[in-house]
């Protein structure tokens, strides 16, 4: 193992978190290297000051189990959605995605046939403009290849969401607006930072102001 | 409180998770308090480095709680349980984030920030490392502090953490990477860089 791919692993090193093989490794160059030896001791320090962080915040309450425990008789649970609530790097429909996403199971008969015409339009707009994909592994955008570009999504807001509403939520996850609104509502958005796109698809996905999200080709 | 605890990483422990949450997609209570009487603490800790909040904290633990018992049938047990539940535990507590406009501080009270005044001039002092660090652990970006924090309060292995954050297992490593030399170079501004703390059990 070289220098640089032992100081990617270094701090899970000091953690105790590699594999055998991963420590072996990292061992064996560790030994050879003084630099490598520096950092460790400076992460052991950090390790230490990080748990003792932990030690000055509020104790867990076990009320909160037993609140939830009262709480999940009144609660129905989902259907199986597969997929749903794991990360997969194996492509799934857009149906299933967004189905998913819009907790298909739980929407009440009128609300869904709503949902259904109204994602019918969008997908079919965007399919037809073809700037919709399935959900691709993560790797996409931040491959050595893709790492400066920026990354694009496509979103569709709720309705009653103000313009200033918008642009707080888009201003605050640094990203701007590329095209739309189409007929249906549809924005490009573009990421200024590839590097955080999944995370920003998690928050707007998230937002109470977002009907729906996804990632895109650029326009 | 235990300042350390790596909880999950064992295949039996896993494996053991992974019966719980399909035993409460089943419908199964004593299944569910078995996973929140393992998983409660950790959540809760989670949350609360998130929200920095103890009562918005506890909200959030007990919304990933009752999000586990509604979406547990959606759990395919590709990835960790503990890592599906932490998760769901990152998803919630950013949309407290940013659908509440809470606004989130320092994690600690340092000199500089409580009393407006700079640390009296005893760098070398053990517990001005510790505050200094403390400090510059503060000022990372919630992106870095997360990873550091998964890393080595949680004792996630980097491929947990990029489960829990839902990024490649190389955007978790350059994380780490910008965090560690943003510390280190809050340990060499304090003049001590290399000192030896007292081991953390």
């Amino acid at each position: 193992m070289n220098h640089r791919e032992t100081q990617e692993l270094l701090a899970w090193y000091a953690a105790g978190t590699l594999d055998a093989d991963e420590t072996s490794a990292v061992r064996s160059h560790v030994d050879d290297c003084r630099t490598c030896r520096e950092e460790l001791d400076d992460l052991a320090i950090v390790r230490a000051v990080v748990a003792e962080v932990g030690a000055d915040e509020p104790a867990y309450d076990p009320a909160i189990l037993e609140r939830a425990m009262s709480q999940i008789d009144g609660i129905e649970q989902a259907v199986s959605a597969p997929g749903a609530a794991t990360r997969s790097s194996e492509r799934r429909s857009i149906f299933a995605v967004f189905a998913e996403w819009l907790q298909w199971s739980l929407t009440p008969n009128m609300a869904r046939l709503a949902i259904a015409g109204q994602f019918a339009v969008i997908l079919g707009l965007a399919l037809a403009l073809g700037t919709m994909r399935t959900e691709a592994p993560e790797e996409f955008v931040t491959a050595a290849g893709q790492a400066n570009q920026p990354a694009h999504l496509t979103v569709v807001f709720k309705n009653g969401v103000t313009e200033l509403e918008m642009r707080e939520l888009l201003l605050g996850l640094g990203t701007s607006v590329v095209a739309g609104p189409g007929a249906t509502g549809i924005y490009q958005l573009r990421v200024a930072e590839p590097a955080r796109v999944s995370d920003v698809l998690t928050a707007l996905k998230a937002h109470q102001h977002i009907f729906v999200a996804a990632r895109s080709t650029p326009p | 409180m235990s300042a350390y605890v790596r909880l999950s990483g064992m295949a039996d422990n896993e494996d053991k998770d992974i019966a719980l949450v399909t035993r409460i997609a089943e419908g199964d209570k004593a299944a569910f308090r078995a996973l929140f009487e393992t998983y409660g603490e950790r959540v809760f800790r989670y949350v609360y480095r998130m929200v920095n909040d103890e009562g918005r904290a506890e909200e959030v633990t007990n919304d990933v709680m009752l999000e586990v018992w509604k979406g547990a049938r959606k759990f395919e047990g590709r990835s960790k349980a503990s890592t599906w539940v932490l998760g769901i535990a990152r998803h919630l507590a950013l949309n407290a984030i940013r659908g509440k406009q809470l606004v989130t501080v320092d994690l600690v009270d340092s000199p500089e920030v409580a009393d407006g005044r700079e640390p009296e001039a005893t760098v070398r002092d053990r517990d001005t490392v510790k505050q200094k660090l403390r400090v510059a652990l503060a000022k990372l970006s919630s992106d870095h502090r997360e990873v550091v924090e998964l890393a080595f309060f949680h004792g996630y292995s980097y491929q947990e953490v990029a489960e829990v954050m839902g990024c490649p297992e190389s955007t978790v490593k350059t994380r780490m990477f910008h965090a560690k030399k943003q510390l280190r170079q809050a340990l060499k501004h304090s003049g001590l860089d290399g000192m030896t703390l007292e081991a953390v059990p």
